[in-house]
């Protein structure tokens, strides 16, 4: 056994917070204390907890009964308030005795890219080893088919790379040993414009823009005419003075990298090579609303990028560029699309399952722990940014008038060139099937399972907030990709994260999943369509509105 | 001063600031059909039968507060369908046995199904595995019945300042949580007096005593619709068979 | 009038026959219902086999395979096919087995059980195999009315037969909806 012993020297102590690793095992409250001392640098309390369940299945494998006892009375709770959370976020584990867990991820495009047959391989080599299962898409369909390994990416996943896994984790090579290339994430950038050339110099920026008028900065941002980039399109100058005008205490900034679309990774690589200009963007919105904190609540699927970014924060602090004025910290997501949303995210951040809120009020007005709160996406922040250095004008002569600027597109499927292509709005769709090599296009998914599936006939489409909002992702089908597979796939994504609150979006995707599951010709076309209006038309938050959709639109293709 | 006013379809509905659309149609003496809301508590927003259209989308009536002159259009045939097929969803979703359950006559969602003309569910059922905890004295909890309200949770926390129930799991394996570290009623201090001990509108948290003392037949929805009773249980001091 | 008297065919697959008690119990209604419909195949005719027919009620829902057989061929018999009671819409009381395997519920049958005595599990090919799930009729076949209750009152069934005499959808009043 390479594991280590409860009275042997750690060997995991030699690895740092959050990092690959195999995690140990075998509980030990000080070991536990230490790492959570690292994690926090405080003394830590219920709104941590959280926080303190990742650090805790990460590096002892799962939240045991022993350990959520120990958590529980730290927290003067009960064990089943843990359990609770261990429940509702998926990368969460009660009891796991197997050292690994290896989830891969199952967006149609890793299916369509032979997920499946990878994942039996592994499971029939190595059930003693490791458990393999599934998980949503990670981010990584421009390089997959790929899985996560105790939270960090392997990717270009293939059956000779499996076999050598599965070699590892036969002959129990700790994880931290395992090649570092296994785990190498391309940026894939195919088109830069201005915000994929954009690195600006915080020890200019942060100075320059704390002694600028918070309302000019924003009237600036509503002057470019700036939406926000996560799919919605809100003016993101009006959400920061609507914030600013709300008389409070305390603000907050929060930056949304809960990157959950499937099909979309461009914050992935915002994150990978702009994280400057996305916390510039953050300080900056910080000091136009009057906020000191800033949160970066980072999916549990981009654990590999914590540390970096933990790293050039504290660089941040050490120049003064963050501080007493504002400052920004890290919480991780651990496998719940549903936090995406933004008042889903609010209740996470505060340590709680990711439900959403009742809206009106809306998060300007009663954010997290109740204070105004700014959440915006991490290409809005890092726009803003651009913005601030920019100007207004300059931003506004690309894209279109209702939608200024360039957005990011994260393009994957049947195409040569899979990656990020940054466009400014407005730029017709088939503009870029072509720049992506996408040379046999039969559909098109253009937002992820919530957005809309173009065929031929909308390829023409300016993508633009006007004509079909782009959210982030470009998932491309050949001819050779059936479309009730593809709603197979995305409807059962939504029955796996909707979160349970309310009827017609828990209960109404269970079945839509079930009944589409059946052959086609066995399919009752009408019941499904009513039923997914109705998942639609009733849902309580963003995710049931649009989980009937992609129903809908194979039904309106295939069916109408 | 005139008091502002909404519209209900053609019913004009008087309201004071801070009341949703739901409490101010009650108040004015109608009907919209509900399951997790409760006047004496905090909306909720996550059965969705209060759905009403205003300006085009659908918004629930609970959690929508009420504005001067808003149209709010409630009697519509797509509208009653749409309540029907969630009360349907809800059958399909757990395991409602009628028959040999005690609370029927009495049940909530029984009654909504009959008075929104269910006959069946059209959703086949989903038949989930559910828990069942007989560890406390005075309640049986048959999670078959839940229909993830909150009203026992919400009861606790705001009307017996207690922490007893909770929500966990998600989607699909949503259940519902006693709040003791053994995760059973019992070890929590719910007493049988508690509000949370008799709000339960289905039979998912039932009262061992008292049972069978009003033979089906004769109970609280067997005459009379809910839209004329309301919603009530026969232990809430308002019922007399 | 003398019109044709309406063809109607019963009968009972995963119930208890409590519906069948229930359609007679309908005192003396029933001399005008006889005016009204013939039966073919029912437990109440002993007639085996099934002909084409006007009505077929079925009570109680699908738990083996015989069950199916059954169903099907009333949908192919009967012009109007009505599900009768809880069982056959929602499975009822026996889809409380629905929580266990097939197996575990042989083993705790035929094996384990209180009182068994020389526990064997049956294995005669002429037996019908256990479906894996007791499930509603309406799962396998299209159904056109549905009766809810435990039993459904008589004055149910009597309107549903007058419903397709009169060839209109069936007006189940408030009392007549009953699910106990």
């Amino acid at each position: 056994m390479k594991r280590s012993q409860p009275d042997q020297p750690d060997t995991s102590q030699a690895t740092g917070l959050l990092s690959r690793c195999t995690p140990r095992h075998e509980w030990n409250a000080d070991l536990a204390s230490q790492w959570l001392q690292q994690r926090f640098g405080r003394p830590w309390k219920r709104a941590d907890l959280l926080q303190a369940l990742i650090v805790i299945q990460h590096h002892f494998g799962s939240v045991t009964p022993v350990a959520q006892q120990w958590l529980a009375h730290h927290c003067q709770t009960d064990r089943a308030e843990i359990r609770a959370l261990i429940h509702f976020y998926h990368f969460l584990e009660e009891d796991d005795p197997l050292p690994l867990r290896i989830r891969f991820a199952s967006n149609i495009i890793e299916q369509h890219q032979g997920l499946q047959a990878l994942l039996e391989q592994l499971q029939h080599s190595v059930h003693q080893h490791a458990r393999v299962s599934k998980t949503a898409c990670i981010g990584l369909s421009d390089q997959g088919p790929a899985a996560l390994v105790n939270g960090f990416p392997l990717t270009h996943l293939n059956a000779r790379r499996i076999e050598a896994i599965a070699e590892k984790l036969q002959q129990q090579v700790p994880l931290q040993e395992w090649p570092a290339e296994w785990f190498r994430v391309e940026e894939n950038v195919r088109v830069a414009g201005p915000l994929l050339s954009f690195h600006p110099d915080p020890g200019n920026f942060i100075p320059n823009i704390r002694a600028r008028d918070p309302h000019a900065i924003i009237n600036e941002i509503k002057t470019a005419g700036l939406r926000g980039r996560g799919g919605a399109g809100f003016p993101t100058g009006v959400k920061w003075e609507h914030c600013a005008a709300t008389p409070a205490p305390q603000r907050y900034v929060v930056c949304n990298a809960d990157e959950g679309e499937p099909g979309t990774f461009k914050d992935r690589v915002l994150l990978q090579r702009h994280a400057d200009a996305v916390f510039c963007g953050m300080a900056l919105c910080g000091h136009a609303i009057g906020a000191r904190h800033g949160i970066v609540y980072l999916r549990g699927e981009y654990l590999f990028l914590f540390a970096p970014l933990q790293q050039r924060l504290q660089h941040w602090r050490t120049q003064q560029w963050l501080g007493d004025h504002f400052d920004i910290e890290i919480h991780l997501g651990a496998g719940a699309y549903v936090c995406g949303e933004e008042t889903a995210l609010l209740e996470s951040v505060e340590g709680k399952r990711g439900i959403p809120r009742v809206k009106p009020p809306f998060p300007v007005q009663h954010g997290l722990f109740g204070m105004p709160t700014v959440v915006n996406n991490v290409e809005t922040f890092a726009a803003a940014a651009w913005i601030a250095e920019q100007g207004a004008d300059a931003f506004r002569q690309s894209g279109t008038p209702q939608s200024a600027g360039t957005h990011v597109h994260s393009v994957s499927g049947d195409c040569a060139k899979p990656g990020i292509y940054e466009l400014p709005f407005g730029t017709p769709l088939d503009q870029l099937l072509t720049l992506c090599g996408a040379t046999d296009c039969v559909l098109v998914q253009v937002g992820g399972p919530s957005g809309v599936m173009v065929d031929s006939s909308g390829f023409q489409q300016p993508l633009a907030h006007e004509s079909m909002s782009p959210g982030g992702s470009i998932m491309v089908f050949d001819h050779s990709r059936a479309h009730l597979d593809i709603a197979r796939n995305f409807t059962a994504f939504f029955k796996d994260e909707s979160c349970g609150f309310c009827t017609p979006c828990r209960a109404g995707c269970q079945i839509l999943q079930r009944d589409l599951q059946q052959p086609s010709h066995r399919i009752d076309t009408q019941a499904l369509r009513q039923l997914a209006q109705l998942v639609n038309d009733t849902s309580h938050c963003g995710l049931g509105q649009t989980a009937g959709r992609p129903v809908l639109f194979w039904l309106d293709r295939e069916h109408p | 001063m005139n008091e502002p006013v909404f519209w209900l379809d053609d019913k004009a509905i008087p309201f004071r600031d801070g009341q949703t659309v739901m409490t101010a149609v009650t108040a004015a003496g109608h009907y919209i059909p509900h399951l997790c809301h409760h006047p004496d508590l905090t909306p909720h927003g996550s059965c969705r039968l209060c759905i009403v259209q205003i300006d085009g989308r659908i918004r629930a009536a609970c959690t929508t507060p009420a504005q001067a002159n808003m149209k709010v259009t409630f009697d519509t045939t797509l509208l009653n369908q749409q309540r029907r097929q969630i009360v349907e969803l809800l059958f399909a979703e757990g395991n409602h046995l009628c028959p040999s359950c005690e609370v029927s006559g009495n049940c909530q969602l029984q009654a909504l199904a009959y008075d929104l003309g269910m006959t069946h569910s059209e959703f086949a059922p989903l038949y989930p595995q559910r828990e069942t905890d007989g560890s406390h004295p005075d309640i049986f909890v048959d999670q078959d019945r839940c229909i993830f309200c909150e009203l026992c949770t919400r009861s606790a926390r705001e009307l017996d300042q207690k922490n007893i129930f909770g929500i966990s799991g998600r989607g699909s394996h949503t259940y519902l949580l006693a709040h003791s570290d053994s995760g059973k009623l019992g070890d929590t201090a719910l007493t049988e007096t508690d509000r949370a001990a008799h709000i339960c509108p289905v039979g998912c948290l039932l009262p061992r005593n008292g049972n069978y003392q009003i033979p089906i037949g004769e109970r609280l929805y067997d005459a009379q619709p809910i839209h004329i009773r309301g919603n009530h249980r026969p232990d809430d001091g308002e019922f007399t068979p | 009038m003398s019109a044709r008297k309406l063809k109607v065919a019963t009968c009972s697959l995963a119930g208890c026959f409590g519906c069948h008690m229930s359609f007679l119990d309908m005192d003396e209604q029933i001399v005008d219902l006889i005016e009204l419909i013939e039966f073919d195949r029912s437990p109440l005719t002993d007639i085996k086999t099934i002909g084409a027919c006007d009505i077929g009620l079925i009570e109680g829902g699908l738990c083996n395979d015989e069950n199916v057989h059954v169903l099907q061929q009333f949908r192919q018999h009967c012009r109007i096919l009505v599900a009768v009671g809880a069982c056959a819409i929602n499975g009822g009381v026996p889809a409380l087995r629905n929580r266990f395997t097939v197996q575990e519920c042989l083993e705790e049958s035929y094996l384990h059980g209180v009182g068994v005595v020389e526990a064997q599990i049956p294995a005669d090919p002429e037996l019908p195999s256990l479906l894996p799930q007791v499930i509603p009729i309406q799962n396998v076949v299209k159904v056109d009315f549905f009766l809810p209750g435990c039993p459904p009152p008589a004055t149910a069934f009597v309107e549903i037969i007058q419903a397709v005499r009169d060839n209109r959808e069936p007006r189940l009043d408030y009392p007549m909806r009953r699910f106990d």
